[in-house]
């Protein structure tokens, strides 16, 4: 979804994603603001008032997508130029050099493997997968079992093993004997 | 005051505080190199270790680490064009062109060097401020401090986040995930579904490790290294006059009022909440040109365009820390995670740090001093592993981060509901920067939650609407409204002046074809 009109600086790419986003804000805020009217007045008023403040901004947000001459308070200017390969936007990374932009856009130019949405989804479900470990079988035997399938499924074979044993050694030997962090076992474990 | 000082500087001589110092330094040297973990990610992660420390030698692991985080992000600005942290990026301008006319030395000599002089200047203009902050804040009233806090998220907010609205929502996200939990005022649990996890709130470590660390490994994931590959093409063994890391300090020595200026102008810039990092180091860069006399030769590798923007990154953190410790609010995204460790270490950051802990203040003042010195000269020392460890893959990194992530909210925590917490908060995280709001706004919404009800709930008990009568709280409010409005008022003047009818130039006369 890119908008923009002939004549003017082309307008921000805006996705469904955001739009999805804009709504859940607005659905959510209202349900807090809901909930906390169950609780006694002095309990629920700075709540309802930061809720409502959230909520009108949310609102004039989801507005924004519709009025034109709002974007600008609601959606920002035309990007710069593409920072990050795969048009993420900036956060707190540093910006490429042009030379590495250059190199990514010949890569992609040349049909290399890179998603980085797909990448995100990947990386989410490792960390899904390692609290999931952690949960069922514990910290100690959850994180070093984590960096071998990871490393595994990379085909690192040396760094599976050797990350293995160092962050069994750090699960083990710092954070429970030395900190003396008594760390779950795990529902299995239990 | 200069028993407090006196005081602060010997609790810096213990041997867990030196030790601490060096450790945190180092570990904040050799991170800050490895592009992504630099910054609050690694405060984050230290956030953990810190659990029943000592006060000074906590804060000096964690400012340490801070501290030593801006020369080594400098490193890889200077040799690769990429800065390791983006407070870096205006060093690239002059530094990279240095590099590739074969001085990196030099180069990281005039970093080094300035970096070190600039903490210092902080810290002495500290020893000024401090004082006059300690008599300021007895004109505080609640009013001020709840205008100061929101207006510290609304400034934020906009310097993090793509428009107006998104920088407001994601203030108030934070404020709203803060009411979580028991309420002091009536002692009901808010917002907590039954949860017994959720009984005392978020935890202030997983919603830092949360926000910062793991919504930064999901977004580094899918990154390429910016510096990959590069390691091998830069050499430091030149041994000619003028490429060494000796000439570089010499360069310094002949800039002493640019170094003077543009720390005072970081210290100064550091004081004001909102004024991030990259905005005060292109202002010191910028004014630095603007006032040079050979201004057309800055960005072609000159030492001035090393000196301005290093001389300032460090004593912008000196700045930062005076609203942080004297009024609670935090000067910078750095500083917001510090304010974690204040509250896991049982301090209360205000007025009352100033009245009660002024000895704690004045540490970690000298604690930035001599950290940017020892970062400086670790750095240096360091540089060719530093250099290798840029080259690191993120995909080879990441679950370390993870792994630490989870380890270390557990270990500050005991409660397995927060360790869920962390990585839910961490995917809201993500969704934040990917579509534009800001994480440091909610962070510091999150933060100052307690300070915003607090304060709210005695104006509106005590004050009322006469607290707007006040001129520091008018004040205070005028720039919130302004700073929200602000963008809408510049493109509707824009807008104005771009119609025809404003046109400065004439339209140019078309010739009729015959």
């Amino acid at each position: 979804m890119t908008t923009g009109t002939a004549g003017e600086a082309p307008a921000r790419h805006r996705s469904y994603g955001e739009l999805a986003v804009d709504l859940i804000l607005v659905v959510g805020i209202a349900a807090y603001v809901l909930v906390a009217q169950r609780y006694p007045k002095d309990g629920r008023e700075i709540p309802t008032v930061v809720g409502v403040v959230g909520l009108v901004a949310a609102l004039v947000q989801l507005v924004g997508w519709f009025v034109r001459p709002m974007w600008s308070l609601t959606h920002g200017d035309p990007p710069r130029r593409k920072d990050i390969a795969g048009g993420m936007p900036e956060s707190s990374a540093p910006p490429l050099s042009p030379e590495r932009t250059a190199q990514l856009d010949a890569e992609e130019a040349a049909g290399e493997d890179y998603h980085p949405h797909r990448d995100t989804l990947i990386i989410m479900g490792w960390a899904v997968l390692f609290l999931a470990l952690i949960l069922v079988i514990g910290y100690v035997y959850g994180i070093p079992l984590f960096f071998l399938a990871y490393f595994l499924a990379r085909r690192q074979w040396i760094l599976a093993v050797g990350s293995a044993v160092a962050m069994f050694g750090l699960t083990e030997w710092v954070f429970i004997q030395l900190l003396t962090v008594p760390l779950p076992a795990g529902v299995l474990f239990r | 005051m200069w028993s407090n000082l006196l005081d602060g500087l010997a609790s810096l001589g213990a041997p867990q505080a030196v030790l601490l110092l060096f450790v945190g330094t180092l570990v904040g040297t050799v991170v800050g190199a490895i592009p992504g973990l630099g910054g609050a990610v690694l405060l984050t992660l230290l956030l953990p270790f810190i659990y029943n420390m000592p006060v000074v030698p906590a804060l000096a692991l964690l400012l340490g680490a801070h501290t030593g985080i801006y020369f080594s992000g400098s490193i890889t600005a200077i040799l690769f064009n990429t800065p390791g942290a983006p407070e870096s990026a205006a060093t690239t301008f002059d530094g990279y062109p240095m590099t590739r006319a074969g001085m990196p030395a030099r180069a990281l000599g005039i970093s080094a060097t300035s970096t070190t002089i600039g903490g210092w200047i902080g810290v002495l203009l500290l020893m000024i401020l401090i004082p006059v902050m300690d008599r300021l804040t007895t004109l505080f009233h609640p009013s001020e401090f709840l205008a100061l806090a929101i207006l510290a998220i609304v400034l934020i907010g906009q310097m993090r986040a793509r428009s107006t609205t998104k920088g407001l929502i994601s203030g108030v996200v934070g404020l709203m995930i803060s009411y979580v939990g028991y309420d002091p005022i009536t002692g009901v649990q808010r917002f907590t579904g039954g949860q017994a996890s959720l009984y005392n709130g978020f935890d202030i470590t997983a919603v830092a490790l949360g926000l910062f660390a793991f919504a930064e490994m999901f977004r580094l994931y899918a990154q390429r290294n910016a510096a990959a590959g590069k390691a091998d093409k830069v050499s430091f063994g030149s041994r000619e006059p003028g490429t060494r890391v000796r000439d570089g300090i010499r360069d310094v020595a002949s800039h002493k009022w640019l170094t003077l200026r543009s720390s005072v102008l970081g210290t100064v810039l550091g004081i004001i909440p909102g004024v991030g990092g990259v905005a005060a180091n292109f202002v010191s860069y910028g004014q630095a040109a603007r006032i040079s006399r050979h201004p057309e030769k800055f960005g072609t590798g000159i030492p001035e365009g090393i000196i301005a923007p290093e001389a300032s990154s460090i004593s912008k953190e000196a700045g930062n820390l005076l609203p942080t410790v004297a009024l609670g609010v935090p000067g910078g995204v750095g500083m917001a995670v510090l304010m974690s460790g204040f509250t896991i270490l049982g301090m209360v950051p205000g007025p009352s740090m100033l009245e009660k802990n002024q000895n704690v203040v004045w540490s970690m003042a000298f604690v930035i001093g001599i950290a940017s010195l020892l970062a400086s000269l670790l750095g240096l020392g360091m540089v060719p592993g530093l250099v290798r460890l840029a080259n690191v893959p993120s995909r080879t990194l990441v679950p370390f981060v993870l792994a630490l992530g989870f380890l270390g909210v557990y270990a500050a925590t005991d409660s397995l509901g927060q360790t869920i917490a962390v990585l839910v908060i961490g995917l809201a995280g993500w969704v934040m920067v990917r579509y534009g709001y800001s994480v440091p706004a909610a962070m510091i919404g999150f933060l100052l939650g307690k300070v915003v009800e607090n304060n709210l709930y005695l104006v509106r008990n005590l004050q009322g609407w006469a607290s707007l009568e006040r001129p520091l709280t008018a004040l205070m409010v005028l720039i919130t409204v302004l700073s929200l409005f602000a963008p809408l008022i510049r493109r509707l003047g824009l807008r104005r002046l771009m119609r025809p009818g404003n046109q400065a130039v004439p339209p140019v006369a078309v010739k009729e074809k015959v």
